[in-house]
């Protein structure tokens, strides 16, 4: 049966939770200076109308260790056997040990930003339409540095992923200042036609990869089984 | 406190949803799945060719002329793949594929 893993962490007292996707046992697995909770499930569990469920579950049981301590969670679902799990964590500990002892006390909040939606009309000429374009990108990163500057409290780091309809920022939090962060950035001065939300607290990994780097799959660590060597 | 839950809510309807997002490819709608495939990949090329002319306006290398072919070509192009995406049943969210794990096509513009 193969293994539905949930994360890695540092090996540790920690109260695992007992049931993770589709009630099954979460067992944990430790190996390299690093554990790693999964589930051995069936794939056919989580498929068609049961996969938002278990998408639920997974999440909350990686949210069960993460409020513990840091986590890096796995991309949901992956499938592995126990000797490929064995081996990713042999492969890439020192690596997760860094990042996890680094970030024990760290987590990340992500904060959307989006322009107001007004209503215009379609662009007359093709040097209207690329103005635009490049006038909302330039009040996009005028803003995300407008909301940097504002709120200092607490931030580590910020990190910048800029889109054509949305930024999205990634502060490096400590856990002890979660709140004080939510409270500087209800009372920064919202940047001029914008708005933004708030999600978090989300394991770190954001900031896992160098800042000139980007990672393609958010707050997760993306594994296969065609990257085991 | 509302807030919060409130958009954590909104985080887990999204996990789940986004997670959801795969090409279903079955005889019953090949036509649309095919679409869906195609379509994400040209929109993904009109994104790329968008932000390159913006760095390239941005750094002045372009004629007035120029900027006016590739915002006319880019403006169509946009056009024309909604109102594709559209005959096939598709939402714009729909083109941003979900590639397993790798992510996705490009960001989410999720709000």
């Amino acid at each position: 049966m193969p293994l539905l893993p949930y994360c890695v962490f540092l090996p540790g007292p920690v109260d695992l939770p007992k049931h993770g996707v589709a009630n099954d046992a979460v067992q944990l697995l430790e190996a390299a200076g690093l554990a790693a909770i999964y589930s051995e499930l069936d794939p056919q569990t989580v498929a068609g109308d049961r996969f938002q469920r278990a998408a639920l579950d997974f999440h909350d049981v990686v949210h069960g260790v993460f409020a513990e301590r840091a986590v890096i969670p796995f991309r949901f679902p992956i499938w592995l056997s126990a000797d490929e799990l064995r081996d990713h964590l042999v492969k890439e500990s020192a690596k997760y040990v860094d990042f996890l002892r680094k970030h024990a006390h760290n987590v990340q909040m992500e904060v959307r930003l989006w322009p107001f939606d007004v209503a215009q009309k379609q662009a007359g000429s093709g040097i209207e339409h690329m103005t635009r374009l490049m006038e909302r990108e330039m009040r996009f990163r005028s803003a995300a540095e407008t909301l940097q500057h504002a709120v200092t409290e607490g931030v580590r780091e910020w990190r910048v992923h800029p889109s054509r309809d949305l930024t999205r920022l990634f502060a490096l939090v400590q856990r002890n200042a979660i709140a004080r962060f939510r409270q500087a950035m209800s009372d920064a001065i919202r940047p001029g036609n914008t708005r933004f939300r708030i999600s978090g607290p989300w394991p770190a990994t954001e900031f896992m990869h160098p800042a000139n780097e980007s990672n393609a799959a958010g707050n997760v660590v993306s594994i296969g089984r065609g990257e085991k060597s | 406190m509302e807030q919060a839950v409130e958009g954590l809510n909104q985080e887990l309807a999204e996990l789940a949803n986004g997670a959801a997002q795969r090409i279903d490819c079955t005889p019953e709608n090949i036509d649309q799945g095919l679409a869906r495939l195609v379509l994400s990949l040209i929109e993904l090329l009109r994104r790329l060719l968008e932000r390159q002319a913006i760095r390239r306006m941005e750094g002045g290398s372009l004629e007035d002329a120029q900027i006016e072919e590739m915002g006319l070509a880019l403006m169509k192009l946009e056009q024309k793949i909604r109102e594709l995406a559209q005959q096939f049943g598709l939402r714009p969210e729909d083109l941003n594929l979900e590639l397993g794990p790798l992510g996705n096509l490009w960001p989410e513009d999720k709000k």
